[in-house]
C-alpha cells in the first residue's frame, strides 16, 4: 500500500516534469513543429511568389501582339474596270467566300452572278475612318461596274471601300501571331462551344475540377494509355501562361496552385477573355495562331464576331490538337470533330434543335490563304525603318499597333512580278547575265509613286527577299545615267534673270568639248562615238548626247544644276563637278523617282509617304499622314520638261514603251551609266510616277542597253496597271504657249513657211525670228519682232479682260 | 502722212490708256462673281473624277457636321482615287484653315491651285476662294492676309464677307 502510495506520489513528480512523454518527443515535437512552421512559410513564400507571377501577368501586359501593316483600302465606284482590277482575286485575297445562296448572305461572303455582285462587305475598324458592314450589288456591264447599291433600301453609293488587307506584321522572336479580342466581340455561340468542350463546369469550379480530374482519371485507366486531360479551362491557360509543357508532379502542384490564385484573383470573364486569346490554334508558315480572333480572320477572313455556330465550333473542335486537327491539313477530319463538337453543345443544352441541324449541314468553307506577303517585305522594312525612329522594336512586336499603308496592293503585286519577269527574261536572252551564285544575280528594283501626293504605291527593293534583303530602291546609291540630265534642261529652261538660256526650239552645240578640271581635261564623248553639231534640243534630250548636255551644263552653270536637282528632289550630296550633268552622281531610285514625280505634278515637289495612319492597340490614332508639298518649279518649265520627255518616250531611247500598244500620256528617261553598269528607267503619267532600276550589287558591266534591260520591266508594270491605257493628260499651263516653228531653224513659223511643227513656250519667250524671215504681210510692215509683241499684248489684255 | 502716222499713233496711245484705265477700275474694284461650288463641278465624262468629287463632297458634308476627321478622309479617299482632283486639295485647305494649321492649307492651296491651273480650271468662280483662304492662312500665320481676304469679299461678298468659307459655301 505504501509502495503504492510512493508510485502514486511519483506520478504527479512525472507530470510536472513532462516525463508522461518519451524524453525525444518534445525536441521531436519542436522540431517538427519548427519543420511546419518553416514549411509553412516556405509554402506561403512559394504561393506567393506564384500569385506574384500571376498578378503580374494579368495585371500588365498580357500579350506579345505583333504590329500589323495594312495596305491602302481598295475603292469600288461606278465605272471601274473589274476586270482590270480583278475584283474577285482581290476579294479572295481579302478572304471573302463565293456563296451561291443570297438569302442568307453573311459579311466576307459574295455571290456572282451574270451581270452582278452581291456583296456583304466587312465592317472596317478604325478609330477615324469606321466603316459599317454593308450589303450591296454591284450591277456590271460588260468590263465596268454600272451602279454601286445598298442593300436593302436600294440607295445607291457613289463608292465603296473594301477594308485594307493585312500585308504583313511585325513580330516577336516567339513569332506568335495574334488579334486580340474582348470578352464582348466574342459570340456566345463560341463561347459555349469551347465550354462545352474544354470545361463544362466553368462556370461554378474554382480553378480545379475534382469530377473532371477524376473523370480523367477513369477514362485513363480503362484506356490504359493517357487519353483524357482533367485540366479546367483555368488550369490550360495557367499551363500556357507561365509553365512549360512538361508533366511532371511539381508543374502539375504549381499549375493547381495558380489556377486557384487566378480564380480567386480574378473574374471569370477575364479568365475566359485571357484564355480565347492565348489558346495556340494552329500554325500558318512560320508564324503560330494564338486567339480565336486571329483564328477567325486567318480560317474564315472575318471578324470573331460575325461567326457562325458551325465556324465556332470548329474552332472549338481543333484546341485539343491544333495542328493535328488543322481545317486545312484534314478538312474531313476537322468537319467529324466540329460535328462531335455541335452534339456535345446540343447534349449539353447549349443551342437548340435548329442551329445544330443547320450547323451541321454547314460546308466547312476556309478562306483563301492570302497570297505571300513576300513581294511587300521591303515595304515593311522600309517602314519599320520609319517608324524605329519613334518606336522601339519591343514596342513594334508586342504592342499591337495598326499601321494602314498607303501600298497599292495591286501595284505592289503587279511591280514584282513584273521585276521578277523582266529579269528573268533579260537572263533567257543574254546567258553572260546569269549567276551561279545567288547573292551575285543579277538584281533590279522599282518604286512606284503618286506623283501629286508622294505615297509610296508599290516598292519591291529586290528580285527575291528570301535571298537579300537589301532594298536597292532606298537603301543603295548608284550612278543614274542619263536619267540626270533632264535636270540640266530644266536648270537652263527655267525663266530667272533675264529669261530662260533656253527654249523648246533652241539648238544646243553637240560638238568635241574639253573642260579643265583638276584631275585633268574632261571630254565627254557620245555613246555612238560621234559628234552630231548643232542640233535641236528637242533631239539632243530625245537622244540623250552627252556632248550637247555637258556644253549645255557648263552654260547654265553646275552649282545651277545641283541647286535644280535638289529642288526637285534628290537629297544625296551632288559633287559640283563637270561630269555631274552625265549622272555621275550616286543617287537613290527612291530620290530619281521623286523629283521625277514633281515634274509630273507640274514642279509641285511631294514629300513622300507610306504611312495614312498609325493606330494603338486601344484604337488611339498615334499618327496622322501628312501630305506635304512645295512648289519648287513653276509650272510652265515643268511643263516644258515633261513635253521633253514625252518626246523622249515617243522618238528618243525610250521609244520603246510604245512597243506593245501602251497608250495615253507617257514622259520618261532612259539611263545608262558608263560600262553599263546600271540601267534606269523612270517614267510617268499623268497619275503615276516609277522608277525601274537594273545591275548587279557588285557593279560589273551587263553589256545591254537601258531600253533593253530596265524600260521593259516599268513598259510591263504600267501596261498591266494600267491595262494598256493611260488615264489623264499632261496639260498646257495657262502661261505657256503652244505655237507652230519651223524645225530646222526654230524660227517663228508664218503663213508661207514651207515646213513647221508645234512646240510650247514660256509666256514672253516665242521665238523673234520668224519663218518666212522677215515675217512676211503683217511681220513685213511692223518689223521682226511683231508677232512676240503681238501676242504680248494679247495676252496683257486677256488678263486685263 | 505724219498726220496719218501721228493720228494712228494717237488712237493706239488712248486705246492703250483706256485699257490701262480699265485695268487699274478693275483691280479696285473688281466685279462680285458667282463662286463655285464643288457639286456643280461636271464630271459626267470621267468616272474617276465622278467618284472623287462624291467623295469630296461627302467629305463637306462630314465637315459641315462638324466630323473633321471624317471630312478627312473622305477627302484623302478622294485623293487617292483621282490624285489630280483640285477640289479635294482646295476642301482640304479649306478644313487645315478651320483647324488651324494655317501652313498646311497654304501647301494644299499650292497643289489645289497649281491643278486647278492645269485644267485650265482657275475660272472666276474660283478665285475668291483661292484668295481667301491663302488671305486666312497667311493672317493666321503672322503674315499680311488682309488684301487677300478684301479681294475675296469684293469678289464673292455673300461668301467671303465674313472672311470665312463654310463647308456648305464649298459644297
Amino acid at each position: 500500500m505504501a509502495k503504492t502510495r510512493r508510485k502514486a506520489k511519483r506520478r504527479p513528480a512525472r507530470r510536472r516534469t513532462g516525463s508522461r512523454w518519451p524524453r525525444w518527443f518534445r525536441p521531436a515535437a519542436i522540431a517538427v513543429g519548427c519543420a511546419t512552421f518553416a514549411a509553412g512559410w516556405v509554402t506561403a513564400g512559394w504561393v506567393v511568389g506564384l500569385d506574384q507571377v500571376v498578378r503580374t501577368r494579368f495585371e500588365g501586359q498580357q500579350f506579345r501582339v505583333p504590329s500589323r501593316v495594312y495596305s491602302a483600302p481598295s475603292v469600288l465606284y461606278p465605272g471601274l474596270d473589274w476586270k482590270l482590277v480583278d475584283l474577285e482575286g482581290s476579294l479572295r485575297r481579302l478572304g471573302y467566300r463565293r456563296v451561291q445562296d443570297t438569302r442568307k448572305l453573311e459579311p466576307g461572303q459574295y455571290v456572282w452572278g451574270k451581270d452582278r455582285v452581291r456583296l456583304y462587305v466587312n465592317a472596317f475598324d478604325h478609330p477615324s475612318r469606321p466603316e459599317p458592314a454593308r450589303d450591296v450589288v454591284l450591277r456590271l456591264v460588260g468590263n465596268r461596274v454600272e451602279e454601286i447599291r445598298e442593300l436593302p433600301a436600294g440607295r445607291e453609293l457613289p463608292v465603296l471601300l473594301l477594308e485594307p488587307e493585312q500585308i504583313g506584321a511585325y513580330y516577336g522572336p516567339d513569332y506568335e501571331q495574334r488579334e486580340l479580342v474582348t470578352l464582348e466581340e466574342v459570340p456566345p455561340v463560341l463561347v459555349d462551344a469551347v465550354l462545352a468542350v474544354e470545361d463544362q463546369r466553368f462556370e461554378t469550379h474554382s480553378g480545379i475540377d475534382p469530377r473532371r480530374i477524376a473523370g480523367a482519371m477513369l477514362a485513363n485507366l480503362r484506356a490504359g494509355s493517357v487519353r483524357q486531360g482533367g485540366s479546367t479551362l483555368t488550369q490550360q491557360l495557367v499551363k500556357n501562361f507561365f509553365l512549360t509543357p512538361e508533366r511532371t508532379l511539381r508543374r502539375k502542384s504549381q499549375e493547381a496552385v495558380m489556377a486557384l490564385l487566378v480564380e480567386a484573383r480574378y473574374g471569370k470573364r477575364d479568365i475566359l477573355q485571357a484564355y480565347l486569346n492565348e489558346i495556340y490554334l494552329g500554325q500558318r508558315g512560320a508564324t503560330a495562331i494564338h486567339g480565336v480572333g486571329e483564328a477567325s480572320r486567318v480560317f474564315y477572313g472575318k471578324h470573331v464576331r460575325d461567326l457562325s455556330a458551325a465556324e465556332a465550333a470548329l474552332i472549338a473542335a481543333i484546341i485539343q490538337s491544333p495542328n493535328g486537327r488543322s481545317p486545312y491539313r484534314d478538312p474531313a477530319g476537322a468537319v467529324k470533330r466540329r460535328d462531335l463538337v455541335l452534339d456535345l453543345m446540343k447534349r449539353q443544352g447549349r443551342i437548340d434543335e435548329a442551329t445544330w441541324k443547320a450547323a451541321r449541314a454547314e460546308p466547312l468553307r476556309l478562306a483563301d490563304v492570302t497570297a505571300d506577303p513576300g513581294d511587300a517585305r521591303y515595304f515593311l522594312d522600309l517602314l519599320r525603318r520609319q517608324l524605329s525612329a519613334a518606336y522601339t522594336p519591343d514596342v513594334l512586336t508586342t504592342e499591337g499597333l495598326r499601321v494602314y499603308s498607303t501600298l497599292d496592293r495591286r501595284a505592289q503585286r503587279l511591280g514584282a512580278k513584273a521585276l521578277r519577269e523582266g529579269l528573268a527574261d533579260l537572263e533567257k536572252r543574254f546567258s553572260h547575265l546569269v549567276s551561279d551564285d545567288p547573292t551575285r544575280a543579277l538584281q533590279g528594283c522599282l518604286v512606284a509613286m503618286r506623283p501629286q501626293t508622294g505615297e509610296i504605291l508599290a516598292l519591291v527593293g529586290g528580285r527575291d527577299y528570301r535571298k537579300s534583303q537589301f532594298d536597292r530602291c532606298t537603301q543603295a546609291r548608284r550612278q543614274t545615267g542619263s536619267v540626270f540630265k533632264p535636270f540640266v534642261y530644266i536648270a537652263a529652261l527655267e525663266p530667272r534673270r533675264g529669261g530662260p538660256e533656253l527654249t523648246l526650239a533652241s539648238f544646243v552645240d553637240d560638238s568635241p568639248l574639253e573642260v579643265e578640271t583638276p584631275s585633268g581635261p574632261w571630254r565627254p564623248r557620245n555613246f555612238d562615238r560621234k559628234f552630231h553639231g548643232r542640233v535641236p534640243v528637242r533631239e539632243a534630250l530625245e537622244r540623250s548626247f552627252n556632248v550637247a548636255t555637258a556644253r549645255l551644263g557648263q552654260e547654265v552653270g553646275i552649282p545651277r544644276v545641283v541647286e535644280v536637282a535638289h529642288q526637285l528632289g534628290i537629297t544625296s550630296r551632288l559633287p559640283e563637278v563637270p561630269s555631274l550633268v552625265l549622272g555621275t552622281a550616286e543617287v537613290s531610285p527612291m530620290e530619281i523617282a521623286r523629283s521625277y514625280a514633281t515634274l509630273a505634278s507640274g514642279g509641285v515637289r511631294p514629300e513622300v509617304q507610306a504611312i495614312e495612319d498609325l493606330v494603338d492597340a486601344s484604337g488611339q490614332t498615334l499618327e496622322r499622314r501628312k501630305l506635304r508639298f512645295e512648289r519648287v518649279i513653276d509650272p510652265g518649265t515643268a511643263f516644258l520638261a515633261t513635253s521633253l520627255l514625252q518626246g523622249v518616250a515617243e522618238r528618243g531611247t525610250a521609244a520603246g514603251v510604245r512597243s506593245t500598244g501602251l497608250r495615253g500620256p507617257v514622259a520618261g528617261k532612259t539611263g545608262t551609266t558608263d560600262g553599263e553598269h546600271d540601267l534606269w528607267f523612270v517614267g510617268y503619267t499623268p497619275e503615276l510616277v516609277a522608277a525601274v532600276w537594273v545591275g548587279f550589287d557588285e557593279p560589273r558591266s551587263l553589256g545591254v542597253p537601258s531600253s533593253v534591260g530596265a524600260l521593259p520591266i516599268w513598259r510591263r508594270f504600267v501596261e498591266e496597271l494600267t491595262g494598256g491605257r493611260v488615264r489623264g493628260v499632261f496639260r498646257q499651263p495657262a502661261d505657256v504657249e503652244r505655237v507652230e516653228i519651223e524645225p530646222s531653224t526654230g524660227a517663228l513659223a508664218l503663213a508661207g513657211c514651207p515646213a513647221r511643227r508645234p512646240e510650247f513656250f514660256l509666256e514672253g519667250t516665242v521665238p523673234a525670228a520668224t519663218c518666212p524671215a522677215g515675217g512676211g504681210g503683217l511681220a513685213d510692215a511692223q518689223g521682226d519682232d511683231a508677232p512676240e509683241v503681238r501676242n504680248r499684248f494679247f495676252e496683257w489684255l486677256r488678263r486685263q479682260l | 502722212m505724219t498726220a496719218a502716222v501721228f493720228g494712228r499713233g494717237l488712237t493706239v496711245v488712248a486705246a492703250g490708256l483706256l485699257m490701262i484705265g480699265l485695268g487699274c477700275a478693275s483691280r479696285t474694284s473688281p466685279r462680285p462673281v458667282e463662286p463655285v461650288r464643288v457639286s456643280q463641278i461636271d464630271a459626267a465624262a470621267d468616272p474617276v473624277r465622278r467618284a472623287s468629287l462624291r467623295l469630296t463632297l461627302d467629305g463637306l458634308d462630314a465637315d459641315a457636321r462638324g466630323r473633321s476627321t471624317r471630312a478627312r478622309s473622305q477627302y484623302e479617299r478622294a485623293i487617292q482615287i483621282d490624285p489630280t482632283n483640285p477640289w479635294a486639295y482646295l476642301a482640304l485647305a479649306r478644313l487645315e484653315v478651320a483647324r488651324g494649321d494655317a501652313n498646311r492649307a497654304l501647301e494644299y492651296l499650292q497643289q489645289a491651285e497649281s491643278l486647278l491651273r492645269a485644267e485650265r480650271a482657275l475660272s472666276p468662280g474660283v478665285q475668291p476662294h483661292l484668295f481667301g483662304l491663302r488671305g486666312a492662312a497667311l493672317e493666321a500665320t503672322g503674315r499680311d492676309g488682309l488684301p487677300e481676304l478684301e479681294r475675296a469679299a469684293q469678289l464673292a461678298p455673300a461668301v467671303w464677307g465674313d472672311g470665312q468659307l463654310s463647308p456648305s459655301e464649298l459644297r
